[in-house]
């Protein structure tokens, strides 16, 4: 085994007895903005994960397989009768039998994300729905949904750990996949999300809470009071933005000085419009 | 009276009753009876705050819906008003409903049954958190 700092040669074929649980990343129905905001984590990053925390058989987008040889390996795993852990990242088509996301083509068939996600799901151990497409729907399902999009959870009946986020934020699912490593399955509120992570809303935490406590509110984007009468989801929003910022830099969408448009909640894009109200 | 809030409200009527101590050792009845009487007018007045409070007493202001529609949905620095049950709520300042909107509910509307569909557990307990600032001029019958 020969080290190097491409990520690409840190996937490998599964080991009989291998001290760290493997671990299969599928992209589906996605953006890839779920991947990017996860190469943005740090302590731990994308390379401890890939090194340290996890044994990864298969990353789409990370690998330097592909097609055939890349999907052997998710075969090779899915015989042995180790621990598993599955992160799925986008929603799941069913129109036209799933056709609108293959993920492979396996011996002249085509592999569908629906076939995919319904193959693996049993062998797995833990499930972790990644983003708010594979979480809840997303901008995959939205208006008019054409592809008939769905979230993970009407595609499989098992638990799944729902990481929402549009995308989410490294720190959600790489924090939840080192608890999972060293307790097991956190504690799940009733849409399926950690509690470490999505028990408070942004709300209770923006720093500019006193203008809305005031009701001193902004009347254009560029104004420092509160976004509120311009339309900002901070209210309804269970997530650690204001805490946590994002890019690893000290900013964010309030910070920015627009509005919070919802991207972890259920029925964002939909639900969550209009995005500003001027 | 309506502005003070339900800790005050026991305040007022603490001291009231201590007033009341004070005022029952008077000897002076002409003034002693003119002070019981002021006293019984304040509790009065309390008590329509109270009922204001437990939403007993609803402002009778009327709206119509197209009234509600134009006037009061939020955009433009409306004031964001929502009919449920026949009866007008004040949004304006409700932190779940930014710039006049609820996932994908728009003020200025009767959202009696999207309340019913979406909120059918904890119905009443968020109607009891809301302003009522009138009722609906023609009535809906659900």
């Amino acid at each position: 085994m020969s080290f190097s700092p491409c990520p690409m040669f840190y996937i490998q074929t599964p080991r009989k007895s291998s001290s760290k649980i493997n671990c299969i990343w599928l992209e589906t129905s996605g953006c890839f903005g779920e991947v990017i905001s996860f190469l943005n984590g740090e302590h731990p990053g994308p390379v401890d994960f890939l090194q340290d925390m996890c044994h990864v058989v298969y990353f789409g987008s990370l690998m330097g397989d592909e097609g055939e040889a890349a999907y052997t390996h998710i075969l090779e795993v899915l015989k042995q009768n180790e621990p598993l852990l599955f992160i799925v990242d986008g929603a799941i088509p069913l129109k036209d039998q799933g056709l609108y996301t293959v993920v492979v083509n396996y011996q002249n068939k085509p592999i569908t994300a629906l076939e995919l996600v319904k193959q693996i799901a049993p062998h797995a151990d833990y499930i972790i729905a990644a983003g708010t497409c594979a979480c809840f729907g997303g901008p995959t399902a939205a208006r008019p949904n054409i592809s008939d999009g769905k979230p993970l959870s009407e595609i499989l009946s098992s638990t799944i750990i729902h990481i929402p986020g549009c995308p989410s934020h490294p720190i959600w699912i790489l924090g939840t996949i080192g608890y999972i490593l060293q307790y097991g399955i956190p504690k799940l509120d009733n849409l399926g999300r950690p509690l470490i992570f999505f028990d408070q809303k942004i709300h209770e935490h923006c720093p500019r809470r006193s203008y809305f406590d005031q009701k001193i509110f902004a009347k254009n984007f560029g104004d420092p009071e509160c976004l509120f009468q311009l339309g900002c989801r901070g209210p309804v929003t269970a997530t650690l933005c204001p805490l946590i910022r994002w890019n690893q830099s000290n900013n964010w969408p309030i910070g920015a000085n627009t509005t919070c448009i919802g991207c972890a909640n259920r029925g964002f894009p939909d639900q969550m419009e209009p995005f500003y109200s001027l | 009276m309506s502005q003070v809030n339900l800790f005050e409200i026991g305040q007022i009527e603490n001291e009231l009753k201590e007033i009341e101590i004070l005022i029952s050792s008077l000897h002076h009845l002409e003034l002693k009876y003119a002070y019981l009487q002021k006293i019984a007018s304040i509790r009065e007045q309390l008590i329509q705050s109270l009922l204001f409070h437990y939403n007993v007493r609803t402002p009778t202001t009327p709206f119509t819906l197209a009234q509600l529609q134009q006037n009061y949905n939020g955009k433009n620095n409306q004031p964001a008003y929502i009919a449920i049950d026949n009866i007008v709520y004040d949004l304006t300042y409700e932190a779940t409903w930014g710039g006049g909107t609820h996932f994908g509910l728009q003020a200025g509307e009767d959202v009696s049954h999207a309340l019913a569909n979406c909120h059918s557990q904890n119905k009443e307990e968020i109607i009891s958190k809301l302003m009522p600032v009138g009722i609906l001029e023609s009535p809906v019958i659900p």
